[in-house]
């Protein structure tokens, strides 16, 4: 069975990106949040085997959606996606629960090598 | 990675990007920061992101610095000031020049070493060993999230093709109607209501999923009112009202033109200086009001100003030098001053300036409106304002008309102006050195023949009808042979015959194939 995954961006062509790599690739994307409090709602009704997550959100960034994630259920797994010199979020993030990042631009090779780490 | 599907997505995004970049520059420049700030930093980032993505180096680039100086003044390190948001404005028209050009010219690379400079030269003003800390943005919700149903992306053109097709369906309805009519066969009946039915649900859907809010042009207005008030030295106080009406998307595209210029016209001509204003008792800041209100099956746009509004001495005195008006006039009425300034090359702007008043004014306001299939009223008294009123079809594609015949030919006349038909009775037109005219209702309208107007040989041999016609609050009645009804017709452009007068607006496709020409009331009349 392949893995569901739900994915967060503010960004429909971010989220285009990310899906259709992942669909590529065998992922059966069962969700799309534009925000973070979007996510964390649909983590909880969809239950997906992964989150890639974007930091900068309206209404609610993706850390904060990492924290209220992983309160809901430790064993989440979220893969970041951050732009270049966000070093220091990514590393709130990770602290905050999430399992791995990746910079955009997106190589599909890169996201792909994260995803099965994250799942690994 | 093959980019060149996710262009569109881009240019898409982009652009709603760039439009909320611009309302909270103007946002910021008025004072509101913080909300406005942390706004223009997610928007620049989304653009960053994306221009990465999709390999636009310059793009990316100058998004990076504007983020940048949104994040120095996020933190408040940087304190937004005139000089700021001027060099703001100037990098998000850079930015939307460098995403057209990244799109349509990729061999030229967009010059954005001057604008990245300047934007450098604020973020600058922070010391150099300060280190943000990078908070993540929270924000109370926000108009973008009002504004967001669950949406599907579509291209646009398959919406376009969709809607060429049920043109062409409602065209073979017709004939299945005509066929079945023939036949008289009961099953036959009922099956060909049916279709009938569910081709006007369809038809009725694909035009609601071809309705966009008119904020996608109008939020273009703020900015080029306030750049527009600023090079004239005027003060402005603008507002939109109704910026969730819907309309057709291909006339909204259309529309943008005709209200630009009503806009500047109203900034130029209609609103006065801050001097002048306080000298006759005004708030020094004019007011300039963009609305949109959905009147049954019309658009109705208004642009309205509390300026000097238009002096009918100073048009009498112009259309007297141009020879429009005898000499002997001593004063117009509302409606010959609207008719007047309508002309072609008609301003009594004392100096062209670099905005308007070079006679291209109203008069090309009001010729894209008809060609729309809409109506233009202009209402203005002296001293206290000007309201222009367009009224437009919702869409462009498909429109209720009614058939009437002259002698063999069949005529299409739009339903949007239509008041009311009846029957000519003996003695109800009176003719006065050519001219007609029909009491209706005790009141006089002026009629046109339109067998005369088209230069119909022959006379009618049964009574004739009038459509009475309503545009811009002026009543006129079309005097034709007969009416076959009304129904919808499928707009298709045509180019009109050269040097024929231009009575025609298109031209549609009836059911049994034969072709039939749309009026342009306003041009008849």
């Amino acid at each position: 069975m392949s893995h569901t995954v739900l994915v967060c961006d503010d960004a429909v062509f971010m989220r285009a990106m990310v899906s259709d790599i992942l669909l590529q690739a065998g992922f059966e994307i069962v969700g799309e949040a534009e925000n973070g409090s979007q996510a964390v709602e649909k983590y909880k009704s969809l239950r997906p085997d992964l989150v890639t997550m974007d930091i900068i959100m309206p209404e609610m960034g993706g850390i904060e959606a990492v924290r209220e994630i992983t309160k809901f259920d430790p064993q989440a797994r979220i893969l970041m996606c951050s732009a270049m010199g966000q070093q220091a979020l990514v590393d709130e993030a990770v602290q905050a629960g999430a399992k791995d990042f990746v910079v955009k631009p997106f190589q599909p090779s890169r996201v792909l090598e994260a995803v099965q780490r994250v799942l690994g | 990675m093959d980019t060149a599907r996710y262009t569109e997505l881009f240019v898409t995004e982009s652009r709603e990007k760039l439009s909320e970049i611009s309302n909270s520059l103007l946002q910021l420049e008025r004072g509101e920061s913080s909300e406005s700030i942390a706004e223009l930093f997610r928007a620049v980032h989304t653009i960053k992101g994306m221009a990465g993505a999709m390999g636009y180096s310059a793009v990316a680039e100058l998004s990076h610095e504007m983020e940048t100086l949104f994040d120095r003044l996020r933190s408040g390190v940087v304190k937004p000031n005139a000089a700021i948001v001027e060099t703001l404005f100037a990098a998000s028209d850079a930015l939307s020049e460098g995403i057209d050009d990244a799109v349509n010219n990729p061999d030229r690379s967009a010059d954005i070493v001057h604008v990245v400079s300047r934007l450098r030269e604020h973020t600058e003003e922070t010391p150099k060993t300060f280190t943000a800390e990078f908070t993540v943005l929270q924000s109370a919700p926000q108009a973008s999230a009002e504004r967001s149903v669950r949406h599907v992306r579509i291209d646009s053109r398959r919406l376009d093709r969709l809607m060429n097709l049920i043109g062409e369906l409602v065209i073979v309805r017709g004939r299945l109607n005509d066929i079945t009519a023939r036949i008289g066969d009961a099953g036959l009946e009922d099956t060909a209501v049916d279709a009938t039915k569910l081709i006007a649900s369809i038809q009725a859907e694909i035009v609601a999923s071809r309705m966009v809010p008119v904020w996608q042009v109008f939020d273009r207005f703020p900015r080029l009112v306030r750049d527009t008030a600023r090079n004239l030295g005027k003060q402005v106080d603008f507002h939109i009202e109704g910026k969730e009406i819907e309309v057709d998307r291909a006339l909204l595209e259309e529309i943008a033109e005709p209200v630009m210029h009503a806009l500047r016209n109203a900034l130029d001509h209609g609103l006065e200086t801050a001097e002048e204003r306080a000298a006759s008792g005004k708030s020094p800041a004019g007011r300039l009001t963009l609305s949109a209100e959905r009147d049954r099956a019309t658009v109705v746009v208004r642009i309205t100003d509390d300026g000097r509004g238009i002096d009918p001495a100073l048009v009498l005195g112009r259309a007297r030098e141009l020879g429009l008006v005898d000499a002997g006039t001593s004063s117009l009425s509302d409606d010959e001053v609207i008719r007047l300034i309508s002309r072609p090359g008609f301003s009594t702007a004392r100096e062209v300036s670099e905005i308007s008043g070079r006679g291209v004014g109203i008069d090309i306001v009001d010729s894209r409106v008809r060609s729309l299939g809409g109506s233009l009223d202009l209402r203005s008294s002296p001293g206290q304002g000007t309201t222009v009123t367009m009224r437009l079809p919702l869409t462009l594609a498909i429109i209720r008309a009614l058939i009437a015949r002259l002698d063999s030919e069949l005529y299409a006349i739009p339903l949007t102006h239509v008041v009311e038909t009846f029957q000519l009775r003996d003695g109800m037109m009176t003719t006065d050195d050519g001219r007609h005219s029909i009491v209706v209702r005790d009141e006089s309208v002026p009629a046109i023949r339109l067998r005369e107007r088209f230069g119909v040989t022959g006379s009618c041999e049964v009574l004739e009808q009038v459509v009475l016609v309503d545009i811009a609050e002026r009543r006129s009645g079309l005097v034709v042979d007969e009416f076959l009804g009304q129904q919808e017709i499928v707009v298709k452009q045509f180019d009109p015959v050269r040097d024929a007068p231009q009575y025609f607006s298109g031209a549609t496709i009836m059911s049994d194939g034969s072709p039939v020409l749309i009026l342009d009331t306003a041009s008849v009349i």
